[in-house]
């Protein structure tokens, strides 16, 4: 795989890589459920919106997150975000359209077969959707993508299609003759148009073989993976990464998200507790993926939800979280010795209170 | 008391590995007869020479649901499996858990289509064939698909039963987690499943020595359960609160140390 920052580059701490890639086209954003895999999309189609000319950013979740996010309705059609001027937003519908399936007579025979067989509606939606995005010509396209195991499948899918497109003209040069004499006993003749059903499935073949060759090209695509600094993410982070690998598809950039840091805020033995294991993790993806960027982002106390917070939060995705006040300075100590102070006293008075109560007894 | 329990992880992969035994073994005898009963085992041969077989290396998003959907049969039809007091599936997440539960529906109706485009290939075929003679009927392969019909319809059924079914919805006290939940109970509730309860997660426990990044982050959480109880979906659900705590949930007794407190 690539190495994001060059030739004997130290791994970038950022997603800065991304917005420097200028061939960039296709961009996933997928990992384990409850990450936070859709703010992160939609801030990196924010940041890339102030890179490029033009930016999409496509839902294929079901669950669909992104109107939530920027908090504002988005279809399944590309809809300008409030705020932008070049940046769109649509999320996909699994059913998929009768348009290029129109349902009569062979067609409609296709369309109940590709119908009869679980999930391939939705991967054929993601195909239309696909054709469609190529002829609209945007800069580069974030997915925010369902969950690992099915994100899997649908990235996999334009080679699928086009090896089921190369047995469907097979299967029509070697049975043409057959097709043509059954059609007509079938009483089809006049209703099928098999020259215009398959000048569509060769457009369709040319569009799939496009993408699929550009979804295998690091230059052109990528996939950031999201993950939170526990055990179960880090198992699944590690499953995307090699089966990517296996699909030939470019990973290079590690989103942590959750992190909490050791700050001044910071103090409950709660947190403390959890800042201790999460470190466990930290450091093991940092030793698992030493040649990717990882990107840690820090969790805030307040939710990440609308447009004017995801442009605040997205200087985390810029430069590296620093910790409100760093141990061991000056003003740190002096804070830390104010707050021992005021539990000395709280503490001093509690205990006269209870020698009070004794002497009482 | 100390029931026994068990678990099981569905595997796509494996499935799959076993699916293409069974065609190997039967030398595609399963597709051949089906075709059989069309009149077109010619033209099954021939096909075999494309080796479709191969589009199986890539299978079509889904199968995890279809898979976890043979498990639900396999559960009610089985012998073996009717030890088991209580059976939970651990769904994936939202968007597939719909799925899962549409796909009843969604086989039914497919498998109806498929026998429907039998009935019409095979009636056209008969003609062909009653010129020459010749009458032949093959009924297996299409009395199968009419019992795999018959057991969505048995699986629809239990999804939508009051008495033994019940679907949790757990979420985390976030605004977008809980439009999520809220969604997903929309659909639920447009499906007929059974859902009673809600489970909210990693609440930050009560503390007598909060720190100020605790106490904005109770702030932001309060704000989101009270979303819960203004929002006409979630509402009318039973809450279960369950606590963040400072040690990893992982292994069977601090399972165990979680489930005491959600489910006491």
């Amino acid at each position: 795989m690539a190495d994001g920052g060059g030739d004997g580059a130290m791994p970038d701490p950022t997603v800065r890589n991304l917005l420097e890639q200028e061939s960039l086209k296709w961009v996933f954003v997928g990992g384990k459920g409850g990450v936070g895999k859709t703010t992160c999309s939609s801030i990196l189609s924010i940041l890339l919106a102030s890179a490029r000319q033009s930016v999409l950013v496509i839902s294929t979740d079901p669950a669909h997150n992104l109107s939530d996010a920027f908090q504002q309705r988005f279809t399944k059609f590309p809809t300008l975000v409030r705020g932008f001027n070049n940046l769109y937003a649509m999320e996909i519908d699994p059913k998929v359209e009768n348009d290029d399936f129109a349902n009569e007579g062979m067609e409609g025979f296709l369309s109940e077969l590709t119908n009869a067989i679980p999930g391939v509606d939705e991967a054929m939606s993601f195909a239309e959707m696909l054709k469609l995005v190529q002829t609209m010509d945007y800069s580069v396209v974030v997915f925010d993508t369902a969950p690992t195991g099915h994100t899997l499948r649908l990235l996999q899918f334009p080679a699928t299609l086009e090896k089921g497109l190369e047995k469907m003209m097979a299967l029509k040069n070697k049975f043409g003759g057959l097709l043509n004499q059954a059609t007509r006993l079938f009483g089809l003749g006049d209703e099928l148009n098999e020259d215009a059903m398959l000048g569509r499935l060769e457009g369709m073949k040319d569009v799939i073989e496009q993408v699929n060759r550009q979804f295998k090209d690091p230059d052109l695509t990528t996939f950031v993976c999201v993950c939170i600094p526990e055990f179960l993410s880090l198992y699944e982070t590690e499953r995307l990464v090699q089966e990517l690998a296996k699909f030939e598809i470019d990973a290079h950039n590690i989103i942590i998200n959750q992190v909490l840091f050791d700050e001044e805020a910071v103090e409950s033995k709660l947190l403390k507790a959890r800042i201790k294991m999460q470190q466990k993790y930290i450091d093991q993806f940092h030793m698992l993926y030493d040649d990717f960027n990882i990107t840690k982002l820090p969790l805030l106390p307040e939710e990440v939800c609308g447009v004017q917070a995801l442009q605040n939060f997205s200087r985390h995705f810029l430069t590296p979280y620093k910790a409100a006040l760093k141990r061991g300075t000056v003003e740190e100590v002096e804070q830390r010795v104010s707050l021992l102070k005021s539990a000395l006293q709280e503490a001093e008075s509690e205990l006269d209170r209870l020698r009070k109560g004794k002497q009482v007894a | 008391p100390e029931a026994p329990l068990f678990a099981l992880e569905i595997n796509p992969e494996k499935a799959r590995e076993e699916f293409r035994a069974a065609s190997q073994k039967n030398g595609g005898t399963g597709v051949k007869d089906f075709m059989d009963g069309m009149g077109l085992g010619v033209l099954a041969e021939q096909l075999g020479e494309l080796k479709l077989g191969e589009l199986l290396d890539t299978p079509p998003p889904g199968l995890d649901e279809a898979i976890a959907i043979s498990k639900v049969m396999q559960f009610l039809e089985a012998q073996e499996y009717s030890m088991f007091r209580r059976i939970v599936f651990d769904t994936a997440p939202t968007g597939h858990t719909l799925r899962l539960l549409s796909l009843p529906d969604f086989l039914d109706a497919s498998i109806g289509k498929i026998l429907k485009l039998r009935s019409k290939i095979a009636s056209a075929t008969s003609a062909i064939k009653s010129v020459f003679g010749q009458e032949v009927q093959q009924q297996d392969a299409a009395n199968k698909l009419e019992q795999l019909r018959e057991r969505m319809v048995q699986v629809r059924e239990l999804f939508r039963d009051t008495e033994s079914t019940e679907f949790i919805i757990v979420t985390i006290p976030t605004v977008m987690a809980i439009s999520e939940s809220a969604r997903l109970h929309s659909s639920l509730r447009n499906e007929s499943v059974p859902v009673k309860r809600l489970i909210v997660n990693q609440i930050l426990p009560p503390s007598s020595s909060d720190c100020k990044f605790c106490a904005i982050k109770r702030k932001d959480q309060t704000r989101a359960l009270d979303m819960i109880r203004n929002d006409p979906e979630l509402m009318g659900l039973n809450l279960i609160q369950a606590p963040l705590v400072d040690m990893e949930i992982r292994g069977v007794p601090a399972l165990k140390f979680l489930g005491d407190i959600v489910w006491k």
